[in-house]
This record gives C-alpha cells, sequence and structure tokens, in this order.
C-alpha cells in the first residue's frame, strides 16, 4: 500500500504542476482541461490494449457464477470501509445493515463468495470517503482524470486516499502481503471493468464528445451517490436559463 | 402595513404551494400513461424499423417541448444565437433525441413501469419518480420524470435513468463540442448530423455488438 501512497503523491505533484501550466487553457469548469484531456488519451490506450481485452477474456473464460462469486467477495472486503463510512455520515441503519451482511456473508457466504444477505433480503450498498466529505458540506473542487484510475475530483481523490487509511488489511503484517493488496487492486478493475463492458461500449456509441461524456456521466453518478439514489430537486438546473430576455 | 402585506403574502403563498401540491398526482397520471404510450410503440411488431422510428420520432414531439430542450442543452450559446442556426440546431437536434431516447427505451421489452410518487420543485415543474421492473431485467430500474406544465399542457423535459440526467448530460457534450470550435453551434450541428447518419444512439446496438 505504500506503493499506492507514493503514486498518489507523484500524481498530486504532476497535477499542481499541470494546474500551474494550464491556466491559460483552463475551462470554468474544467481548470485542469489540458492534463485531464492528455490522461483521458492515456487512459484510453491503456483500456484498449490492456484493461478491455484482459476484461473481456475474464468474462469469456470465467462463466457467470464463477465472476459472482469474485465480485461477492471482493465486495465483502470492502465491507470496513462502507461500515466506516456509513457511520461517519450518521446513517446508522444503513451501518448496521453492512454489518449484518459482513457477518452473514463472511460465515453463511463462505468468505463472501455468494451473497446470501441479499437473498435473505438485506440488500447492499456503497458508502466511500468521498461521499462523507461531501456529506459534510465538503465541495468536489476540480474535476480531475487520474492515471489508470479514470474520473475523479479532488474530494474523491482524497476520500480515497482516506479510505485505504480505513482498511484493515493497511495494517496487517504477513509474507505476501503486498502481493495480495496488488491482486486485490487489480481484481477489482478487472471485475468493474468486466461488469461495465456493455456500459463502457454504449458510452463510447452515445457519446457526442466522449471526454465530456464521461467527465458528466462521472459528476452525475457521484452526485446521484452522495444522495443515496434520492433526487434533490434545488440541485435540478432551470430550464429557462439561457432564454432570450423578452 | 407591512404586516398586512405579510399576511397577504403567506396567504397569496399558501394558496400558490396548495396549487403547486395538486400539480404532481396529475404528472404521475401523466408519466404512467405516456411511459406506457412509448413501450406500447416500441413493442409494436406490426411496424418495420422505419415505420417504428417515424412514428417514436411523432410521439417524442408530442411529449417534449423540443424546442426548449434544445435549447438548454445549448446552455449558454443559446442566448443571443443566431436563429437560423439555432433552428436548424432544434431541427437536428429532435431527431438526434428521438433516436437516443429510442434506443434507450428500446432495451426493454415486457418490462412495465411503475409511478412510485412526485415532488413538485416550484408550480409547473415537478419529479415524477417511477420503476421498471419485470421482464428480463434482475433490479428494478429507477427513471425519474422532469415534467413542466405550462397552460395546463404537460411535457416532459428530462428523464434521469441509471442516475443520469439524459438531457443535462447532451448538454454537457454539446457545449464542450461547441467550446471545443470556438463557440460555433455549427459545429454541434455537424456532430449530430453525423451521429444520426450512423444511427450512432448507444445501447442497443453496443449491447447487439456484444451479444
Amino acid at each position: 500500500m505504500r506503493m499506492t501512497f507514493r503514486t498518489f503523491t507523484l500524481i498530486s505533484a504532476a497535477v499542481a504542476a499541470s494546474a500551474c501550466g494550464t491556466t491559460s487553457s483552463a475551462r470554468q469548469d474544467d481548470p485542469l482541461y489540458v492534463w485531464n484531456k492528455g490522461v483521458f488519451a492515456f487512459n484510453k490506450t491503456a483500456d484498449k490494449v490492456v484493461v478491455e481485452p484482459v476484461a473481456r477474456t475474464y468474462h469469456n473464460v470465467v462463466p457467470k457464477p464463477g465472476r459472482d462469486g469474485v465480485r461477492n467477495a471482493l465486495g465483502n472486503l470492502r465491507s470496513p470501509v462502507i461500515f466506516g463510512n456509513d457511520l461517519l455520515q450518521g446513517k446508522f441503519g444503513r451501518a448496521g445493515k453492512t454489518l449484518a451482511r459482513f457477518g452473514i456473508n463472511s460465515t453463511l457466504g463462505i468468505g463472501g463468495l455468494f451473497d446470501v444477505a441479499k437473498r435473505a433480503g438485506i440488500k447492499g450498498h456503497t458508502e466511500d470517503m468521498g461521499q462523507t466529505l461531501a456529506v459534510w458540506g465538503i465541495s468536489s473542487g476540480p474535476y480531475v482524470m487520474l492515471p489508470i484510475l479514470g474520473p475523479s475530483n479532488f474530494r474523491d481523490t482524497t476520500g480515497f486516499i482516506l479510505d485505504i487509511g480505513m482498511e484493515p488489511l493497511t495494517y496487517m503484517r504477513f509474507n505476501g502481503r503486498h502481493a495480495i493488496l496488488t491482486g486485490r487492486f487489480g481484481a477489482n478493475g478487472v471485475t468493474v471493468r468486466e461488469a461495465n463492458l456493455d456500459t463502457v461500449e454504449a458510452l463510447r456509441h452515445a457519446s457526442i464528445d466522449e471526454y465530456a461524456s464521461l467527465k458528466s456521466a462521472y459528476e452525475q453518478l457521484r452526485v446521484n451517490a452522495i444522495s443515496d439514489g434520492q433526487v434533490n430537486i434545488d440541485d435540478l438546473p432551470d430550464y429557462d436559463e439561457y432564454e432570450d430576455e423578452e | 402595513m407591512p404586516f398586512i402585506k405579510s399576511v397577504m403574502l403567506a396567504v397569496f403563498m399558501g394558496l400558490f404551494l396548495t396549487g403547486a401540491a395538486l400539480a404532481a398526482p396529475q404528472d404521475e397520471a401523466f408519466v404512467q400513461n405516456k411511459a406506457n404510450e412509448a413501450l406500447n410503440i416500441l413493442r409494436d411488431e406490426s411496424l418495420d424499423k422505419a415505420a417504428k422510428t417515424a412514428k417514436f420520432a411523432e410521439y417524442v414531439d408530442s411529449v417534449t417541448d423540443v424546442p426548449r430542450v434544445a435549447r438548454f442543452v445549448l446552455g449558454k450559446y443559446a442566448r443571443g444565437a443566431d436563429p437560423e442556426k439555432l433552428a436548424t440546431f432544434t431541427q437536428v437536434f429532435r431527431e438526434y433525441a428521438s433516436g437516443v431516447y429510442e434506443s434507450q427505451l428500446g432495451n426493454f421489452g415486457g418490462e412495465t413501469l411503475t409511478v412510485l410518487g412526485s415532488q413538485d420543485r416550484k408550480p409547473g415543474d415537478s419529479v415524477v419518480a417511477s420503476v421498471i421492473s419485470g421482464g428480463q431485467i434482475e433490479e428494478p430500474i429507477k427513471v425519474n420524470w422532469r415534467i413542466r406544465t405550462r397552460n395546463g399542457k404537460q411535457q416532459v423535459l428530462d428523464v434521469q435513468i441509471f442516475g443520469i440526467w439524459l438531457a443535462l448530460q447532451q448538454r454537457n457534450e454539446i457545449t464542450s463540442v461547441i467550446a471545443n470550435h470556438g463557440g460555433d453551434i455549427g459545429a454541434a450541428i455537424d456532430v449530430l448530423r453525423e451521429k444520426i447518419a450512423k444511427g450512432d444512439f448507444g445501447k442497443k446496438d453496443a449491447q447487439a455488438a456484444n451479444n
């Protein structure tokens, strides 16, 4: 995990350097536009050459029950972080559900391979420190495209680092720990990409401007996640905003 | 006098808000009817692809305030735009939006839409919540509808599916294209025409490609 943190330090420095050098080309809603576009192009190539082929091979080789099991197990491992963020947001009912799911799925679900809790009516949800910071009233800050990790913003990037601190595995010491953490990071990436093969393809086909499309989708999905899927009508735009004055 | 004014204002606002609160159930019924209508067109096997697209475009035109949504997606570039270019954009956007909605809703076959409730944003502006369930989908999908009522006529301004408001998404993309071309609306018109020519509207085609 030290490597991950170091990578982030480098990214932050690069982003800061980029921010200094791009003010002339910056956009109002995207001050890191030049850096972001560059990383977007890099990520797109990395996806085309490595990530998508691996995800597609995984999809074709491993049958659906196997993929579901891996996704369930990885999701179960994330429970402590979700639980911590549930508590930090004051959502005690949801925290109780996360705890119950973790207990049930880790035991009856054989280490989280089977989502027994869902069948018992306890559905899962996600939370992260980026969402917690938003609930605490911290604004998102500039949008930033991170190498390999993809779209984010300053708040979510900070949250991502803080979530590492909330992971029990961060503090455990045992042989092969780095290999396990790296393997888990890779498996998470492949699993998420595999689950979104159709969605990413659809986004590419439907988009008018692929970069803007990803940025907009990310920002909208984060707003949706922060509000737990509830529409906040006050946040919706006015349709008369750009009418010509009569 | 200020006190009387305040009381009058409170009474007026009370009437206003009561009126607004009564609007939502009508909007819920509107969404239920119009969504069923859309699904019926898309399921109609007696129509070939061209006829279905034409009928769906007609339907979109009747339920959506296309000129208003077109101005919305142009964002700040709509203000003071050349009327001729604006008219061309609206016409092209109408065809594009119809293709997108047909493509998105076309993925649903035996599913049904159920209205869950609604919220009034302000008088004549509400959000109706619904879910699509049944058929081939495992988990119900939340769909929210932004409804605007003017002169007793209800129209759809935006639809949120999978957490994404489609018109808002289109605005962010279209204004980006225009910004990349020095504020020229013509660039957005060209891109949309290209998408229409290719029939490139997203999900349905992508899923077909993946299967």
